[in-house]
């Protein structure tokens, strides 16, 4: 067991809600205890086998009316769309993902597995752009108010639809592999990442696309979306993260190398809270995205600028510039 | 941000005569904001009580005989048929279902009968912006194929003073002078035809939905039909055409009535009630007319003249050789008599008007200050000019005007009008609906080509994001960008004017500073040519 010299307590020892006292010192860690701030990260986090995680998914079933309500608790989400629907339209035109060449609907033809998709936020733009989409959440009253906002609108018929499990029974009783797994703002939440992802892993097709947004966990993030957000701003209510259950960016990409997962893209998130507005920035302290690609066919990584993706497709200006990891 | 300041400070404005526009024949329960606002008693009052709304309302919205439509642009116009053909041009909104209700009838006039026909007295300044958005349209070019009177130079000069400010150097185009019918007729022929155009369409009501709420807008028509909309774009202007025999004033204002539907529980949770404008008459009228002038051999009529008068502006527009057209804004009662006169002593009048150098108050000292102060000026600008040669306008006459084109004189009142709100929800405002502005810098049809530019990139980044068609963040998007530009313009113009209304010597005095200044200093002349040309 190591323990961080800045502080006494041992880096295993950590608490739900940790206190700001314990927290604080073990993150002024120099950096070569990085590596081992990793590992022993990975090792806590790989006792729970599963990914599925009873007491999150009742906090949000609490909250289950105000998904589509816009000036709710969920607000931010809404207005993370504006990120996060550039960032799946977009890197699935680059891998070549969808052949359309209808100006409306680029993701035509399309499969994509939203796991974690609460009241449908995402789900519904992701459908409305021509992709055949799941929904997947383990809380019955999300996927009930999902269901129920998208019977208001007849275009989502046929393209849209809700299944309520949790992740791993469904990897495991699949009927059809996906283009590309979403998992926003999820990863934070659940109990095992590497269960989390192994899962998603197994939900993709071969040179499908995981496309992933969550928090880092960096000081920076313990005071911007603990502190700031839960306590000061009250932008989230109190209670809706962990600090320990964040996830740094290198022990994920780790993670997802490791499954055979390569990084295409990792970019920064920022939120202006009176705004009400997102905007990429390089630094992924706090709010991060990711998208990786299965490479379990080579062949891909050739084929990435030569696909056939629709020439007149917008590259929206709020799509971050590739970084190849 | 900035759109919610503003916005609050057009709420709060106390000066000018504010006019709360109560729409139509039911009025607002919030009686709270209509106590702060002189309401127009005269004609929009409601004279049906508001308890037939409660009747009428609820079952509007589940109307089934009303044919629903995607977009509805209701009212044509410039503002409305550039919209259309912007959507059906663009690969994004191309697929969607538009209809485009013009009130006026249709007319069979094609580009080639209009070229052939006299000049028309209605004509707008289309700045380099404009002409980019018609270019990209596909239409500039049968503009051009029509006519167009092409600017190069300008000069703005005061009665009062000997001030002067010159533009352009005589070879690129600063803007080009349009007709308006003519503008209209080549968007008309433009507009795909998967976009249907009823002519003679005349709306009766509109029944809105109330704010955050899953309703769509539904429109009456005076022939009884129903048309429910996902997003109704409003662009008509307020005020018609002024084409009528001289001697008469035109005042088509076009009254459109709003209803406000919903449950009354409703009602009262809006903070403000929609259509809100500000407005505030300027107590001025312009006459308009086309102009025979002088025509010399070696010189082609390139320029445009404005000279600054006690009571208003005085514009002459080139159209083509030997013609010009005339915007003259004067008091009510002058402009009458302008009417009533014959066409030799308008034409007098106008020369006089434009040559002579008398003042409302001559002061010697205040001549030689203005003099000084131009020197002045003139040294502060060799500072930032390369050249040893004084970059200062030479200052020329305008061509005398022999002639009125008959028939061609007519007035139609001006005031500033800007609606707080351009958007609610599923309605937005283009063009003239949601903006009217003084015609001194010719700005009216260009903010509203501006609105429909970027009112097409908000739905296509929209719909590009997945949203619905007319969700309320795609509109607000919208909203903030044109406010922030057109309410610098408004307030800009409204300066101007109130600057230039007043015979006061130090205004007098203020003013012929600031424009032989801007003369003078080259970097402040290029930033608002830029400005200009952006």
């Amino acid at each position: 067991m190591k323990s961080c010299r800045c502080c006494l307590k041992s880096l295993l020892c950590h608490q739900s809600t940790p206190a700001w006292w314990h927290v604080m010192p073990q993150n002024y860690c120099t950096v070569r205890e990085i590596n081992i701030k990793t590992e022993t990260y990975q090792n806590t986090r790989h006792k729970q086998q599963s990914s599925f995680n009873d007491e999150e998914v009742r906090k949000f079933g609490a909250l289950s009316d105000h998904w589509w309500a816009r000036d709710g608790p969920y607000k931010p989400l809404h207005s993370l769309n504006r990120l996060r629907v550039p960032l799946v339209r977009d890197g699935l035109i680059s891998t070549g993902a969808t052949v359309s060449k209808d100006g409306r609907q680029p993701l035509e033809g399309v499969t994509i597995l939203d796991v974690g998709c609460g009241g449908g936020i995402l789900s519904e733009p992701l459908a409305r752009l021509g992709a055949s989409v799941t929904g997947l959440d383990a809380s019955h009253k999300s996927i009930e108010a999902a269901q129920q906002h998208s019977s208001l609108d007849a275009d989502l018929q046929g393209r849209l639809q809700y299944k309520c499990c949790d992740l791993d029974t469904f990897s495991q009783r699949l009927d059809q592999q996906y283009d590309a797994v979403v998992a926003s703002e999820v990863l934070e939440h659940v109990d095992s990442i590497e269960a989390f992802i192994e899962s998603c892993n197994a939900c993709l097709k071969p040179s499908g696309s995981l496309f992933l947004t969550t928090i880092n966990r960096t000081p920076l993030s313990f005071l911007g979306a603990i502190v700031a957000a839960e306590y000061l701003l009250r932008i989230v209510p109190v209670g809706t993260h962990t600090w320990d259950k964040f996830v740094p960016i290198e022990a994920l990409k780790k993670l997802l190398e490791e499954r055979g997962l390569q990084t295409r893209l990792q970019h920064g998130m920022l939120y202006a809270p009176v705004l009400d507005r997102w905007c990429w920035v390089a630094d992924t302290s706090v709010n991060y995205a990711l998208h990786a690609v299965n490479i379990a066919d080579t062949s891909v990584n050739y084929a990435l600028h030569a696909v056939n993706y629709a020439p007149e497709s917008p590259m929206s200006p709020e799509s971050p510039t590739s970084s190849l990891s | 941000m900035t759109t919610k300041v503003l916005r609050s400070l057009q709420v709060v404005k106390k000066s000018g005569s504010l006019q709360c526009v109560v729409c139509g024949s039911r009025r607002y329960s919030t009686s709270t904001n209509a106590e702060s606002f002189s309401t127009n008693t005269s004609s929009n009052t409601s004279s049906t009580s508001t308890n037939s709304t409660n009747t009428s309302s609820t079952s509007t919205y589940s109307r089934k005989d009303a044919e629903l439509f995607d977009i509805v642009v209701a009212g044509g116009g410039m503002a409305g048929f550039a919209m259309a053909c912007s959507l059906g041009q663009s690969k994004v909104l191309s697929s969607l279902r538009v209809l485009v209700l013009e009130g006026g009838p249709h007319t069979d006039a094609s580009l080639e009968a209009l070229s052939a026909a006299p000049h028309d007295n209605r004509v707008c300044a289309i700045a380099p912006p404009s002409v980019r958005l018609l270019d990209k349209l596909g239409v500039w070019h049968d503009i051009c194929g029509v006519r167009t009177g092409p600017v190069k130079r300008m000069q703005v000069w005061d009665s009062e003073s000997d001030a002067m400010i010159a533009f352009g150097d005589g070879h690129r185009a600063l803007a080009h002078i349009v007709e308006n019918r003519v503008t209209v007729a080549a968007l008309r022929a433009r507009v795909p035809s998967s976009i249907e155009v009823r002519y003679g369409a005349r709306v009766q009501s509109f029944d809105l939905p109330p704010p955050a709420t899953d309703g769509l807008p539904l429109l009456t028509l005076r022939d009884g039909g129903h048309i429910r909309a996902r997003l109704l774009v409003r662009g008509a202007s307020v005020v018609r055409g002024a084409s009528v025999v001289r001697g008469a004033s035109v005042e088509h204002l076009e009254v459109w009535t709003v209803c406000r539907g919903g449950n009354t529980a409703a009602r009262g949770t809006d903070s403000l009630p929609w259509w809100q404008h500000c407005s505030s008459r300027y107590g001025q009228s312009a006459v308009v007319a086309t102009l025979q002038l002088e025509r010399e051999e070696n010189e082609s009529n390139i320029t445009a003249w404005q000279k600054f008068l006690p009571n208003g502006p005085l514009a002459i527009l080139p159209l083509r050789h030997g013609l010009s057209s005339l915007v003259w804004t004067t008091a009510p009662g002058h402009a009458q008599a302008l009417l009533a006169m014959d066409a030799r002593s308008f034409a007098d009048a106008i020369n006089s008007a434009l040559w002579s150098n008398e003042r409302a108050h001559s002061a010697p000292w205040l001549e030689s200050l203005q003099r000084r102060g131009t020197q002045l000026a003139r040294d502060v600008g060799h500072l930032f000019s390369s050249a040893t040669a004084a970059q200062v306008s030479s200052r020329l006459l305008p061509p005398p005007v022999v002639g009125v084109v008959e028939d061609s004189r007519a007035s139609f009142p001006l005031a500033l009008n800007h609606a707080v709100h351009y958007t609610a929800n599923r309605v937005v405002l283009v063009g003239d609906a949601a903006h009217r502005v003084h015609p001194l810098a010719g700005q009216g049809a260009n903010l509203g080509f501006g609105d429909v530019a970027a009112l097409t990139t908000a739905l296509e980044t929209s719909l590009l994001l997945g949203e619905t068609l007319g969700s309320a963040s795609c509109l607000y998007e919208y909203e903030r960008i044109r406010q922030r530009e057109n309410l610098v313009m408004l307030a800009a113009i409204d300066a101007l004017q109130k600057l230039y209304s007043s015979t006061a010597p130090p205004l007098v005095l203020l003013r012929a500073l600031g424009l032989a200044a801007v003369d003078a200093i080259a970097p402040i002349k290029e930033k608002i040519e830029a400005y200009v040309q952006r």
